[in-house]
């Protein structure tokens, strides 16, 4: 599946006059592409979003001995810590322990923060936003607006994505793939009635044109116009900078699992190449059913052993891939693992578990400080105001939200979360 | 969105108010005027010129570009332009348009429910998968539709007695259908009380309740969607629930008792208890979620341990409840509302509470019709706006440049080529598991609930690869005049492999295909430009190749894709 686009290949992009016919980006991707890997603003980010809502309990957030929480009550639940991370380990899911033992050092749980509502559509749009309101921008668009030279800033290969003002800086995959198809224009393959391509003469022509009516545009009296065919220009710079990089492959198996190896092969290929400074990710479990476990509450368990299995491939991956500055990519690049809400304490009626406004994430790599539990549950379920300097569960601190979890997303891409949320990040979660 | 109305009392009051817009009798008004009107508070809007006007009327209410001649007809007198939109409002296609643009709104449209197209239709043939989905989702907004376009009064969509549905609905479901092609009135046979939407299984199957949530995300959805009071807007935190929902509290007691909770719930649970007879007891038995139970109507008083109530007016069963609804005054505020944004493309705020209130003056003079309630919208300025200068530091709240749904870009497409973009029996520009809904700009209804306001990197590829096909589609055959077909074909008329740039044939044709796609006069510069364009591809790849790449260059051009 991946053609192998190196560092190299890169550089003769950079070098092949592609990107220096003023094309958009084009002078900003040459000053930026061999910057410093430690600089919060050339910080990557990898969401993955594992729909329904998770169950901080089973691995996060240690309830074992609370009798007012169901938990993972069977034989052989335990506490286990390492490097100052805590967490539920199980023989039967041997696979987060091990991935957590293996990457305790640059791992951070973020517990008992609140996304204020408990239905999944505002959930999603909370997390995400850390707000209600259809005119937020979430997270990953925001920090990729905040690189314009990004060719594909924030690609969104599944999940939710929301913007208002940073629409042109996403770019969906497409569910099976499509956008590859697009591009390659074997999309044209599939309809129901044979169609042909112009010539690349003509394609030529066409594109020239295109091209001045754009540019006439933007030039022109009108404000909102000119604001429109600014987009355009943008759209079709980066097409065409993104078709000129022979080998890039953002192709999906289109009867694979959401979070299929060829799907993320995509991911990691646009983060290496610095592409991309966000790619979001749907995490959807076993079977791709998602984590919305009502009843059925083994499910919580299949799904995490899936998901730290897909952790650990993604964290090797990185590991063993050298980013633009030469150092290795997981040295680059943030994972972010969340979900849009958690789990009642107590089984509802049906032997599950129904929504909880509480939940946690998990941040891993880049910028991340390791081998910390950031804030704390309740007997209740609820979590506990926090000192954020710290970490520490406070009872005069604060009471953390989505919105602490963006600020401090915002915080390690090197964008000042004060200034555009007013909400300070917890700076316990983070290195450097 | 939230109401209007709540946002006056939360901001105490409307901060700025502008004039009402139109002449808020929805019988047409100033069509045409180029005069830039300040509006205080919000910067300056400048209309849009009449035929551009008319080109985006037409394909707001019809999904198709304006013909040539109506162009030509309102170039001369804007006046005209009244009579071409009421007559687009008796249009078949304005029933068509007005399912898409709800479906912004509703959101039913989605990909995928819980029930696969499998359960119906084992051993069919797989393409017809697109054609069931849609047949649930659209169901609602083939009622509404029809409802407008129809002018039957607004409170139908809440009480009607009936419901709209397919030949292939009748074979799935226990429905009655009306006979005919394609949708039409049609009838539950299970039981159920009718009461317009409220008694589809496409509006309660896209907003699916658990078990344990006992219809109240399905409330949620009823109240956002009727009379704009969106309760998930608003956040709540079960730290400061008053009791706290800490040990030994009963989340569901907590919500009858505790008034953190009552706050909303002692409206949400009253309302979900009539809503009993679409609680499945399984959410996974495949029956339990497709079937209504008439004999649980009753349970939910006893579940939710509430008698049903409208905001504190007892109600009993579906009908009164959509009695209730129809009845409550942010009903007809919601739906003028709901009708401004759509048509807006954006969100409605407290500068424009006069124009609602406007609006919403004209829907009570109507005795509750939609229809002169989108006459007034398309007459008024915010609608008709070609540009706004925002007051200096401000940034633009209007989306005056909007770009061409999906949609409409299909629709107008196939009327001019006669092609439509479909796969296995999807429309590639109205589904995402395959297709390129959401990366043409547009609604899925679940993960993304807002219409692209600008192009991006895939809205432009999508626009390209869609007017390749369909220029290929329409005359790659070449221009004997039989292969062509659509408004293409009378607007080719006259010219064959031979004609050339200079022939009055051609150059009337290529100035007739600008026009007509872009509703701009084409000047000489531009006339020359599109010559030179289709003269170089003549020269490598024949007359045919060259019309296709004007075509092509054509709608991609910014004056297409902004409606």
């Amino acid at each position: 599946m991946r053609a192998g686009l190196s560092r190299r290949a890169l550089g003769g992009l950079l070098g092949s006059g592609l990107l220096g016919s003023g094309l958009l980006g084009a002078g900003v991707l040459q000053g930026r592409a061999f910057a410093s890997p430690t600089a919060r603003s050339d910080r990557k980010f990898l969401f993955v979003f594992c729909e329904g809502g998770f169950d901080p309990t089973w691995v996060f957030a240690p309830m074992l001995d609370v009798a007012s929480v169901h938990t993972d009550t069977d034989v052989g639940a335990e506490l286990r810590e390492q490097g100052g991370l805590r967490w539920v380990h199980n023989d039967r899911r041997g696979q987060v322990s091990t991935f957590l033992q293996d990457n305790a050092h640059r791992t951070c749980f973020i517990n008992g923060f609140e996304v204020r509502s408990v239905t999944h559509e505002a959930c999603r749009r909370i997390i995400m936003t850390g707000g209600t309101g259809s005119t937020l921008d979430d997270w990953p668009s925001r920090i990729a607006a905040a690189s314009p030279s990004a060719l594909l800033p924030s690609l969104v290969l599944s999940g939710p994505s929301y913007t208002y003002d940073n629409g042109s800086a996403v770019i969906r995959v497409g569910e099976s793939g499509q956008l590859a198809r697009l591009i390659s224009g074997e999309a044209l393959a599939d309809g129901d009635l044979g169609v042909g391509l112009p010539s690349s003469a003509a394609q030529a022509e066409i594109e020239a044109l295109l091209r001045r009516r754009i540019e006439a545009r933007m030039g022109g009296s009108s404000t909102s116009q000119a604001r429109f065919a600014e987009a355009m220009r943008s759209g079709i710079d980066q097409l065409g900078l993104v078709q000129g990089i022979e080998g890039l492959d953002l192709s999906v198996d289109a009867d694979g699992w959401v979070f299929a190896s060829d799907r993320v092969e995509a991911a990691l290929m646009a983060l290496e190449l610095g592409l991309s400074r966000c790619i979001t990710v749907e995490h959807k479990g076993e079977w791709d059913i998602g984590w919305d476990t009502h009843s059925g509450l083994s499910r919580q368990e299949n799904n995490y052993i899936v998901l730290f299995e897909d952790l650990a491939a993604i964290m090797a991956a990185l590991d063993s891939r050298v980013g633009l500055s030469g150092a290795p990519l997981s040295e680059e690049v943030t994972v972010v693992v969340f979900s849009e809400m958690g789990r009642a304490p107590g089984l509802n009626t049906t032997g599950g578990k129904d929504h909880w406004t509480f939940t946690s994430a998990m941040l891993i790599g880049a910028g991340v400080a390791g081998g910390k539990v950031i804030g704390a549950y309740d007997d209740s379920f609820i979590g506990r105001p926090i000192d954020l300097s710290t970490g520490e569960a406070d009872e005069h601190g604060t009471p953390l939200t989505s919105q602490h979890l963006g600020a401090t997303l915002l915080e390690l891409a090197g964008i000042d979360p004060l200034a555009e949320l007013g909400i300070p990040a917890i700076q316990a979660a983070i290195s450097s | 969105m939230v109401s209007l109305l709540w946002l006056m009392f939360s901001c105490g009051g409307p901060a700025e108010t502008l004039p009402p817009g139109g002449d808020g009798g929805g019988d047409g008004g100033d069509d045409g005027g180029t005069e830039t009107e300040t509006l205080p508070g919000t910067g300056a809007l400048s209309p849009l010129e009449p035929p551009r006007l008319l080109r985006r009327i037409s394909l707001d209410l019809r999904g198709i570009l304006p013909s040539v001649e109506e162009l030509d007809a309102v170039e001369a007198d804007p006046s005209q332009l009244t009579a071409l939109r009421d007559a687009w409002m008796e249009d078949p296609r304005f029933e068509e348009r007005l399912v898409h643009l709800y479906a912004a709104r509703w959101h039913t449209r989605v990909d995928a429910f819980l029930l696969l197209y499998t359960e119906y239709l084992s051993g069919e043939d797989p393409t017809r998968e697109y054609e069931l989905e849609r047949m649930v989702g659209e169901e609602p907004l083939r009622l509404i539709a029809r409802v407008i376009a129809h002018d039957l009064p607004w409170s139908d969509v809440v009480q009607a007695d009936w419901t709209m549905g397919t030949a292939l609905m009748a074979q799935a479901w226990p429905v009655e259908h009306g006979g005919g092609e394609g949708w039409q009135p049609s009838r539950y046979t299970d039981g159920r009380p009718a009461a317009g939407v409220l008694s589809t299984n496409g509006l309660w199957w896209r907003y699916f309740s658990t078990v344990t949530n006992y219809n109240r995300g399905r409330v949620a959805a009823l109240t956002r969607l009727l009379i704009c009071e969106d309760y998930q807007s608003r956040t709540i935190s079960f730290a400061e629930a008053s009791g706290g929902l800490g040990e030994g509290v009963v989340v569901e007691d907590a919500l009858r008792e505790d008034p953190y909770c009552m706050g909303c719930h002692s409206a949400i649970d009253p309302i979900a208890t009539t809503l009993f007879g679409f609680w499945p007891a399984n959410e996974y038995n495949a029956d339990e979620v497709d079937t209504y139970h008439p004999e649980r109507e009753a349970q939910g008083e006893v579940l939710l341990q509430t008698p049903g109530q409208w905001y504190g007016d007892p109600v009993s069963g579906l009908v009164e409840l959509g009695a209730h609804i129809a009845a409550d005054p942010r009903f007809e505020r919601c739906a003028v509302q709901t009708a401004a944004e759509l048509l807006w493309r954006r969100e409605a705020g407290v500068q424009d509470f006069d124009r609602i209130e406007a609006l919403a003056q004209v829907y009570r003079g109507s005795d509750g019709r939609m229809k002169p309630v989108l006459r007034a919208i398309l007459d008024e300025e915010v609608y008709r706006a070609a540009d706004h200068a925002a007051k200096a530091g401000e940034a633009s709240s209007e989306n005056t440049a909007r770009l061409l749904s999906p949609d409409q870009a299909a629709s107008a497409i196939e009327e001019l080529t006669g092609f439509r973009w479909t796969w296995m029996g999807f429309d590639q520009l109205d589904n995402d598991t395959i297709g390129y809904r959401v990366m043409a700009g547009g609604v899925d209804g679940d993960l993304s609930t807002r219409m692209l306001p600008l192009p991006n990197m895939t809205t432009v590829l999508v626009q390209q690869r869609l007017a390749e096909a369909a220029a290929s589609h329409a005359l790659g055959g070449g221009l004997s005049g039989s292969g062509l077909s659509g408004a293409l074909g009378g607007l080719l008329e006259g010219v064959d492999e031979a004609s050339r740039p200079g022939d009055p044939a051609f150059d009337g044709a290529l100035a007739a295909l600008a026009w007509h796609l872009h509703a701009e006069r084409p000047d000489e510069a531009y006339l020359a430009e599109l010559q030179a364009l289709w003269t170089a591809v003549e020269a490598s790849d024949g007359a045919s190749a060259a019309w296709q790449a004007t075509l092509i260059v054509l709608l991609r051009d910014p004056s297409f894709l902004v409606l």
